[in-house]
């Protein structure tokens, strides 16, 4: 373990005192299966490796106008590490103990973990950053208010989003999302989506062959720029909704319902209520 | 010029009626005709049949009525087609307002409990939560909740549902956005 201490200004009134610690360790990956990791307030970096073995670096941070309170609240901050069964368990959080008062510091813990790019992955995390680069598994991610970069990857993904930002530059295989007020950005995707959407802002290059592309969402916005417009068949039901489509897209008589080349075997399904979509 | 003199000359030619004696004297010379007379004798008479005249007044009387009836039709015609006219662009007004109404009651934004959970942190945490950027970004996200609240007090106004989603969908979107900014200050 390494403690550092240092200063920082976030505003010309206070200088923060900054107290870190390190933690560093390697597994053994022989026998795992998955790597499961319950993180809070943490920036989390995951890349994929051709190794046997995880590498973990872990730094827990505290930062406050007092340097003993900095130091005093930083014995709050946990990390619990254990294998349970062919899992690999890691997790940090705020032990206080009862009677205690809460403690004033602003709390990060930052992680940066190597893996092996077949190990599935599953990531719980608030208030932070997250960067996935390299996995070919699959990909669970529980997150609430974090901003996360999925690049390079060939995973499929179960993604569960409350607020927050996600951007994805990899072509993924299946993709599962539930987002509420999630900003999400898809580049081109050939896998198959089924997304349930609630608020917020999707955008996506739909490219699959013989998948299907399937979207229910209420209120919001979601943007789709197919690769190439006349390879899919488009259902499209909608209630009280701003739709943007092809020109030469037409309506049922109520102008709710779309079905346009029934013959494509790949399909996009839209399903959207007092929302916006477009299609171009 | 010869033309215009001449045209001229014409108007300014005074009237003359001609006297009474002039009409005795032509019928005078008429009646005295004993040749006129003869051959006159000599014309057959007919007797027109008796629907000839019925045919004369009933075709007076069609005349006029087909006329009145082409009329009566136009004004029939012109009136249905006002009344339509206004039976559609009140149907439409109303289902506008129908449409209006719908997304009123079913668009409801729910990003306050996101602004509990940030607000919450404030309780212990001051460092972030005394920010001038955070107590600025908590002020913003109360504007745009008066914003929206605005919007859906005069919803009616809108021209079309369309426009009122758009709106409501921005604001949301601008509110979202703040929350997210407030987190990442966390």
């Amino acid at each position: 373990m390494l403690f550092l201490l240092g200063m920082t200004g976030l505003h010309a009134q206070t200088t923060l005192q900054v107290v870190t610690k390190s933690i560093q360790n390697k597994i053994n990956a022989d026998g795992l299966k998955k790597l499961n990791l319950m993180a809070e307030g943490a920036d989390i970096e995951l890349s994929g490796w051709n190794e046997k073995e995880i590498k973990i670096t872990i730094q827990l941070i505290t930062k406050n106008s007092s340097k003993e309170t900095a130091v005093e609240d930083l014995k709050t901050m946990k990390v619990v590490q254990e294998k349970i069964g062919n899992t690999y368990f890691i997790r940090n959080y705020l032990a206080i103990q009862k009677g205690d008062s809460k403690p004033t510091s602003n709390f990060k813990a930052k992680y940066i973990i190597y893996l092996p790019k077949d190990l599935l992955l599953s990531v719980t995390n608030s208030f932070g950053d997250i960067r996935i680069k390299g996995i070919d598994a699959n990909i669970q991610l529980n997150t609430k208010f974090c901003k996360t970069e999925i690049a390079a990857s060939h995973s499929s993904l179960d993604l569960d989003m409350y607020f927050g930002e996600m951007d994805i530059q990899s072509q993924l295989r299946e993709v599962k999302i539930k987002g509420d007020h999630a900003r999400i950005i898809m580049g081109v995707h050939p896998g198959s989506l089924e997304a349930r959407l609630t608020s917020g802002y999707f955008y996506c290059e739909p490219a699959a062959s013989n998948q299907s592309f399937r979207i229910i969402t209420e209120k919001g916005e979601v943007k789709l720029k197919p690769q190439n417009l006349g390879s899919f068949g488009y259902i499209v039901s909608s209630e009280h909704s701003d739709l943007n489509l092809p020109e030469n897209f037409k309506a049922d008589k109520k102008k709710k319902n779309y079905n346009i080349n029934p013959d494509k075997t790949s399909k996009i399904i839209i399903n959207i209520n007092y929302g916006i979509l477009n299609i171009q | 010029m010869k033309k215009k003199d001449n045209t001229d000359a014409l108007k300014n030619l005074p009237a003359h009626t001609p006297p009474e004696t002039v009409w005795l004297a032509i019928e005078k010379t008429i009646s005295e005709d004993r040749n006129l007379n003869r051959q006159l004798k000599k014309l057959k008479e007919y007797t027109p049949e008796e629907n000839a005249w019925t045919g004369i007044e009933s075709g007076l009387k069609t005349k006029r009525f087909t006329v009145s009836i082409r009329y009566k039709w136009a004004i029939a015609a012109s009136v249905a087609v006002f009344l339509l006219a206004g039976g559609w662009l009140f149907s439409l007004r109303n289902q506008q307002k129908g449409n209006l109404e719908a997304v009123i009651e079913n668009y409801h934004s729910d990003t306050d409990d996101a602004f509990s959970t940030l607000e919450a942190f404030c309780v212990n945490q001051n460092i972030v939560c005394s920010e001038p950027r955070f107590t600025s970004l908590k002020s913003e996200y109360e504007r745009l909740k008066k914003e929206e609240l605005e919007v859906r007090e005069k919803a009616g106004e809108f021209k079309s549902e369309t426009d009122l989603l758009r709106k409501l969908n921005g604001i949301e979107e601008k509110k979202t956005d703040v929350l997210n900014q407030m987190a990442n200050l966390i």
